[in-house]
């Protein structure tokens, strides 16, 4: 009569521990490269490394078939920064991502059709200029030119998005908006243009909800 | 017949001890490695090393909480580059979309509680979150990412139940329309102030010179409390209001003041979102666990009964022995019955016990109750603001000198009343209450004994007024 007692006991208990053996054993995930131009491990609704690399390879491949970019007689200057390249969206992110990107690949890609001003280091270059002129160092090897490159065409853009959540599903979506633009620094002509749009949705465990 | 007995009762009792205290290894503090969290903790603000050795020791669960709370204090005390990295990480987490996740399934089943889940705050913590970020983009003269936080967060304030209560979180529409006025950008601060206006008549929008916004925040955080399986919100802070002076060196004999106006009011967001989806899930939890305790008791009262019959007293002498066996027959039914009733109670009770109702009670306890603030027009000779504390019925409680932290065209003024470092390193409900009453002690450097050893009694209070 005692045996079977103490093995109930015994199973009850070991049911009730049963129900507190909850050891996150998770055995961890070691480094892994991942390609910057797939969806990773972590995604939300904003703007990711796969856009980025998406849309500034499309805007390149675009605007390399522009003529008046890419084949002009004379390659023009370009200038392409974030400058006036303006967030408006909901997505924090750092703009020169993309305009880094952008002028780096067309950089490379135009083989010297297009000729790429570095305005963002405008003032690294005329510290340098003074220094030379004042004697301060010597001229270097390169001829001295009058004054730094001026820009024929600039790259101007907006980064804008549209939000919308359920708020009976917790479903959320984003309309994200970005559009590139090339404007003729003399006459503010836009002589290009271009548009990336993509709309992510995403719906949280309930949880959060 | 007395040792079996006892026996018995110890195997009960020990079978419900081993199920007291049950507690996830999620919700257990680790200890981090020590070389690596000296270094860790080496440029850290003294005042605040033991809150990040808590936060280390506490990780993923908690780490969206303690980014929270690190990332405020350390702004607080003008850490921005470390309060950038903390809130950037907290809104990482928030934005981090849990589909088939682990954890996530691991929280709604019936017998682990909601707080083994990653926490992610409620709306109104996590648009707190994106409002302070909003404020270092401000700080650091970067108008639109300010922008984006400031938008991003009014977007976490989508779901509340009540339509009137959706995206009603006045101060960011405010702070978007600001952060658009600052880098130039009239349509769009036009747009914002729009969306403000809508929800907000009263409070004064800026003019087209303004060049500093002045925050104010008074009060204590609101507090979360369990009612059953209900998230409950309950205010904690006062009522103070803020009266601005200033000297402008051009002239000097004017004594110019203002009052800041309500912008916020944080407790008011936190008690209106009504409620959540996952509470209908923690209802049904309860509902089990209520049923699972009415079958124990029933249960146990009826091996109790069992068990009276089987060991009254047997027939009398003289009765037919015929009868005898009857009797002993139904004392022996009724010994079964009380072994298998008290077994279905046990195991009832223990369900009962083990299911896991409460909602997740872990929130942000250094924020305040309200945003209050201005915007003003002064010049750039005017370097420092004096901001002075009322109580509702006038009496001054204290003020500070508080600099214009200007970046851009525009400046910034922050002034939380009373300190912003938490005084318990450990998140309120953060860890189980025997672990949120043990000190808190950072083990000494394993390659230098003189490394610092600091120890606090435990805190359960909250911050102290300044």
């Amino acid at each position: 009569m005692r045996r079977p007692y103490a093995l109930s006991v015994a199973i009850a208990a070991a049911l009730a521990l049963a129900a507190c053996q909850r050891v996150d054993n998770t055995a961890g995930a070691p480094t892994v490269y991942i390609d910057p131009g797939t969806s990773g491990p972590v995604k939300g609704v904003g703007i990711e490394s796969q856009d980025v690399i998406a849309m500034t390879d499309q805007m390149l491949r675009d605007m390399l078939s522009q003529p008046r970019l890419a084949n002009a007689a004379m390659p023009p200057n370009v200038i392409i920064d974030s400058e006036y390249f303006h967030n408006e969206s909901s997505s924090r992110l750092n703009k020169n991502s993309i305009t880094d990107r952008l002028r780096v690949g067309l950089n490379r890609a135009a083989a010297g059709r297009m000729q790429f001003v570095g305005r963002h280091y405008a003032d690294m270059v005329a510290k340098e200029r003074d220094l030379k002129r004042q004697g301060t160092v010597d001229k270097a090897t390169l001829p001295a030119a009058g004054a730094q490159k001026g820009g024929d065409y600039r790259l101007g853009g907006r980064i804008t998005s549209l939000d919308s959540r359920d708020p009976k599903t917790g479903m959320m979506q984003r309309y994200n908006q970005i559009i590139f633009e090339m404007v003729d620094l003399e006459t503010s002509e836009i002589v290009w243009s271009g548009i990336y749009e993509f709309a992510k949705a995403a719906q949280d465990d309930i949880i959060y909800r | 017949m007395a040792a079996a007995g006892a026996s018995r009762l110890t195997s009960c009792l020990v079978a419900a001890a081993m199920t007291v205290g049950c507690v996830t290894a999620r919700e257990q503090e680790t200890s981090p490695d020590l070389g690596s969290v000296h270094a860790y903790l080496d440029d850290k603000p003294t005042e605040l090393r033991r809150h990040f050795f808590i936060a280390q020791a506490q990780g993923q669960r908690n780490r969206v909480l303690n980014d929270m709370r690190l990332g405020l204090a350390t702004f607080a005390l003008g850490r921005n580059q470390l309060s950038e990295q903390l809130f950037d990480d907290a809104l990482q987490g928030i934005e981090a979309v849990y589909a088939d996740n682990e954890q996530a399934k691991k929280a709604r089943e019936l017998l682990t509680r909601e707080q083994v889940k990653d926490f992610k705050g409620e709306p109104y913590e996590r648009v707190m979150a994106y409002y302070y970020r909003g404020l270092l983009y401000l700080r650091a003269g970067d108008f639109e990412n300010a922008r984006a936080s400031f938008k991003g967060g009014m977007l976490q304030d989508a779901f509340a139940e009540e339509q009137q209560y959706r995206a009603d979180f006045a101060l960011m529409p405010f702070l978007q329309g600001w952060a658009a006025h600052c880098s130039g950008n009239a349509s769009l601060a036009a747009e914002d102030f729009k969306e403000f206006r809508a929800i907000n008549k009263d409070a004064p929008l800026p003019r087209d010179k303004d060049n500093v916004l002045v925050l104010v925040e008074t009060g204590d955080a609101p507090v979360k409390i369990s009612d059953g399986a209900r998230l409950r919100i309950k205010r904690s802070g006062s009522t103070e209001t803020a009266r601005i002076s200033w000297t402008d060196p051009d002239h000097p004999k004017d004594h110019p003041e203002d009052s800041a106006v309500l912008l916020e009011d944080i407790y008011r967001q936190a008690s209106t979102r009504g409620g959540r989806q996952f509470d209908a899930i923690l209802e049904g939890k309860a509902e089990y666990k209520s049923v699972a305790d009415t079958v124990g008791n029933a249960a146990l009262i009826g091996a109790i009964l069992a068990a009276k019959v089987a060991t009254e007293s047997g027939p009398r002498r003289g009765t037919k022995r015929k009868d005898r066996e009857r009797a002993e027959d139904v004392q022996q039914g009724a010994a079964i019955a009380a072994g298998g009733l008290a077994l279905i109670g046990l195991l009832s009770k223990l369900t009962a016990h083990a299911i896991e109702s409460e909602a997740d009670t872990r929130y942000w306890d250094n924020l305040s109750d309200r945003v209050q603030g201005l915007t003003m027009t002064l010049s750039d000779k005017v370097t420092a603001l004096r901001v002075e504390f009322q109580s509702p019925g006038g009496t001054m409680l204290g003020g500070r000198d508080i600099p214009i932290q200007r970046a851009g065209r525009c400046g910034l003024v922050w002034i939380k009343d009373g300190t912003a470092i938490p005084r318990n390193p450990r998140a309120p409900n953060s860890v189980p209450a025997d672990i949120m009453a043990s000190p808190v002690i950072i083990p000494a450097a394993p390659a230098s004994p003189a490394a610092l050893v600091t120890a606090s009694p435990p805190a359960t209070g909250r911050d102290s007024k300044e």
